[in-house]
């Protein structure tokens, strides 16, 4: 089912120096993913960004969810066609039952960036930022 | 009481013949916790005094136990309630569910057994969900009893942590130790047809083939009389696709020498008692009925009681038809033999994940002047069937009423389902406009906009599939999980008074063609016939604005009188969550205490019920009167309280162990005693 944690940490240092925070990839020549319309073809998360969004889901997910649940068709029959804007929203709102809204937007953004990476979108330099209304200019398609 | 079939007359029908050796149940021993309830019973409570109201609040945390580094990745969950046994705390960490043996003064680690790693290991739906162990004094040794998310059993001397000798049989499998283990699956699998017919050696690594299912564990065996018994657990309904799988039997081993004693068999076979609740033959090759939440035992009457789920597949029982005993029941077995007591179906052919989520409690009460000894059981519905424990007869009427219909193709519900008249439900009874949000009118307007899109209904509303005629989206079942594991009920059994953790909610399903979410190279994925349906999480049933879409209160305790079936009180877990009280759109707005939106989890003690807010709520424990329910103390933990939490009393002092999580901690200990 889902790759591991131990992936993410063999990407994670090509990777140092070009997008390890939000903020940072803000700053980079790498245009952020917000600006341009895309789809979660199109690279617009980070592998650190996801890796961060696995530790999250761990700490305040996992006593209710398992991973297995948001991979795979069972992802993109929910999510295919809407956008990143929304999945945000969704688990933003809602979650952690009993505090949803608890952890802060760039904390969201991370955790939406582990399920783009657990369906196996492509990651890239760019972050996604903890903003509903960039993200709603990211359409979530199918995987290729 | 109103039964509509022979079958369900069982309850009844099936009297107890065995003699009774003893009418009290035997409640937690003085300063110790030696089953994963407490006590046999699964009571939850501590006899200790030496918190009271005046002192609560000069509690400290003595220490806490980080569950990191005990798998590849760290669990953020703790789901294991300790052991207390003879001075020393056992419990079970990460997703290999290693042993570990912790000092109770200190914290320190003491010693710990992990289990080699197997691909069935790697197999697993559930190797996170250890809920603890089990224990048992054998010829006055110590011994630590645990079944891994892989499926074996192992026996360990519980101050060494080293496997025990001459016990169970060799395991022919790299790393495993040369006694102490038994390879559960030749047991379990033997006598069943599919795999008899099966053309193929067994592979200890592996374990079942994939065509014909998986099965896995999560909560401890337990031991009564010097049986072990030992349950199961099966992938997660609402995950399957194919409806192939492997029966939960239950298993029965000797706990002085791990022989095999006894099985049960949760889908009856040919001749059994029950067998006909199965049609279309699915009795050959379907599977599950697992027995996933912990079992509790009454060894005086040597009986054990097992809670089971539905067979293979949530929400869509098409291609099973029939009530399917044992499944979503209450088993009673003599623990000597395997042998069926008495059952109850708590709900007919379930397809609304509606499994028995928590222990059965059993207490000594007296009920119109009469001496009963009696089984309760908590349910999702937010039931507490109540049971004389030795014979199955309903202490209070249980009713057959008519339930809806199913419009799925295929599907045969239960025209009738069992409504206890007796105690009243303690959480919502389905959905109705009445219930929605009512804070501001714009609140309720968008509430009401947002059912259009549903089929709302009473409990036991039966799913719509996509796609419906009638254009709705899904429909809704309400209460999802009143009672449930994440928040197990306590009891009072010197008062016979049950509290019992409730947690509002409702849940939408999306009912779609099986093939169109099977993941044949899922290695999880089991089973050969994709399913005419299965069903897909979308959640999508959600309020305006990100607020629950019903009224208030969210989560809450509610207090039973077990002598006479009435609620004594029922208090809000917690207090009004952040989100809610600063929520612009309820800006000026004269709330009440709406609770959490988690399930509370609580422990009586001699004076106090003890309660933390549950999953994502403050890091707090609260100390409440037992008879009024009123908040009487309060102190900070370092994280959530969440799953369980227990008791025992070391060197002079009474603990209390909460299992916490949170950020920055990860499913962790923390051990809080007075001030030195």
């Amino acid at each position: 089912m889902s790759r591991s944690v131990m992936m993410v940490m063999i990407v994670l240092p090509m990777l140092v120096g070009c997008a390890t925070s939000p903020s940072r990839a803000v700053n980079t020549a790498v245009p952020p993913a917000h600006a341009l319309g895309l789809t979660t073809l199109e690279r617009v998360f980070s592998s650190a960004q996801a890796g961060e969004g696995e530790r999250l889901f761990r700490a305040s997910c996992q006593g209710c969810h398992e991973i297995r649940e948001f991979s795979g068709i069972r992802f993109t029959i929910r999510w295919s066609g809407q956008t990143v804007g929304e999945l945000f929203e969704v688990i933003s709102t809602t979650m952690p039952q009993g505090s949803p809204g608890s952890l802060d937007s760039e904390a969201y953004a991370a955790l939406v960036a582990f399920l783009l990476w657990l369906n196996e979108y492509p990651a890239g330099e760019s972050t996604l930022r903890g903003d509903v209304g960039s993200l709603k200019t990211i359409t979530i398609v199918d995987p290729e | 009481m109103s039964m509509s079939t022979p079958v369900h007359a069982t309850a009844v029908a099936v009297l107890m013949t065995t003699l009774v050796l003893a009418q009290t149940q035997t409640f937690a021993q003085t300063g110790e916790w030696r089953y994963h309830g407490g006590d046999a019973g699964h009571t939850r409570y501590s006899d200790l005094d030496q918190l009271t109201a005046e002192n609560f609040e000069d509690l400290e945390v003595a220490w806490v136990w980080r569950g990191d580094n005990f798998g590849a990745g760290t669990l953020g969950v703790s789901r294991s309630t300790p052991l207390y046994v003879d001075g020393v705390l056992y419990t079970v960490a990460g997703e290999r569910r290693t042993v570990v043996a912790i000092d109770p003064a200190s914290g320190e680690t003491l010693w710990t057994y992990r289990e080699p790693h197997t691909t069935r290991f790697d197999r697993g739906m559930r190797n996170g969900y250890g809920k603890g162990l089990a224990y048992a004094e054998i010829d006055g040794r110590g011994v630590i009893y645990i079944v891994s998310p892989a499926f074996f059993l192992h026996a360990l001397d519980a101050k060494t942590g080293v496997p025990l000798k001459e016990w169970g049989a060799r395991v022919d499998l790299p790393g495993f130790p040369s006694t102490g283990v038994i390879d559960l699956l030749p047991d379990l699998i033997g006598d069943w047809g599919p795999w008899q017919s099966w053309d193929g050696p067994y592979d200890a690594d592996f374990g079942i083939p994939r065509e014909l299912g998986h099965i896995t564990s999560s909560s401890p065996p337990i031991v009564v009389n010097g049986v072990v018994v030992v349950g199961n657990s099966a992938e997660q309904g609402y995950n399957q696709t194919r409806i192939e799988n492997v029966p939960g039997d239950i298993l029965g081993y000797d706990a002085r020498s791990g022989e095999h004693l006894w099985k049960f068999h949760v889908i009856p076979r040919p001749g059994e008692f029950g067998h006909e609740t199965w049609e279309n033959d699915a009795w050959q090759w379907t599977g599950d009925v697992s027995s996933w939440a912990p079992m509790s035992a009454d060894p005086a009457r040597g009986l054990v009681f097992i809670p089971t789920n539905p067979p293979t597949i949530d929400f869509y029982g098409g291609f099973r038809p029939g009530d399917g005993l044992f499944g979503t029941s209450v088993i009673a077995l003599d623990v000597a033999t395997g042998e069926r007591r008495w059952h109850f179906q708590t709900v007919h052919h379930d397809i609304w994940n509606f499994d028995n989520p928590t222990a059965p409690m059993l207490l000594d009460v007296s009920v119109d002047g009469h001496e009963r000894p009696i089984l309760v059981q908590t349910t999702k519905q937010g039931w507490a069937f109540t049971f004389d424990r030795g014979s199955g007869e309903p202490i209070w009427p249980i009713e057959e009423r008519a339930v809806p219909v199913s419009e799925v193709p295929g599907e045969q519900l239960s025209l009738t389902q069992p409504f206890p008249t007796r105690p009243p439900a303690f959480e919502m009874q389905g959905l109705t406009e009445d219930d929605l949000i009512d804070f501001t009118p714009e609140l309720r307007a968008e509430a009401l906009e947002i059912v259009q899109r549903y089929r709302l209904g009473p409990i036991f509303n039966p799913p719509i599939q996509n796609g419906h005629p009638s254009g709705l989206r899904s429909f809704v079942s309400c209460p999802s999980g009143a009672s449930n594991i994440f928040g197990p009920p306590a009891a009072d059994p010197e008062a016979g008074v049950i509290f019992v953790p409730t947690l509002r909610g409702c849940r939408s399903e999306n009912i779609v063609p099986g093939e169109l979410i099977d993941a044949p190279d899922d290695i999880m994925t089991t089973g050969t016939t994709i399913a005419q349906y299965a069903v897909i999480n979308r959640g999508d049933f959600r309020g305006p604005q990100g607020l629950p879409i019903f009224k208030p209160p969210y989560s809450r305790i509610v207090a039973i009188d077990m002598n006479t079936g009435e609620h004594l009180w029922a208090v809000p877990n917690g207090d009004t969550p952040d989100h809610i009280r600063d929520h612009p759109a309820l800006s000026g707005i004269d709330l009440p205490n709406t609770g959490r939106t988690s399930h509370p989890i609580v422990m009586a003690t001699a004076n106090l019920l003890v309660s933390a807010e549950g999953t994502g709520g403050r890091p707090l424990l609260h100390a409440l009167d037992k008879a009024s329910g009123d908040r009487v103390g309060t102190v900070d933990l370092p994280a959530s309280g969440q799953y369980g939490m227990m008791g025992y009393f070391h060197d002079g002092l009474q603990y209390i162990v909460v299992q916490v999580a949170g950020p920055g901690l990860p499913g962790s200990l923390a051990a809080l005693r007075l001030t030195q």
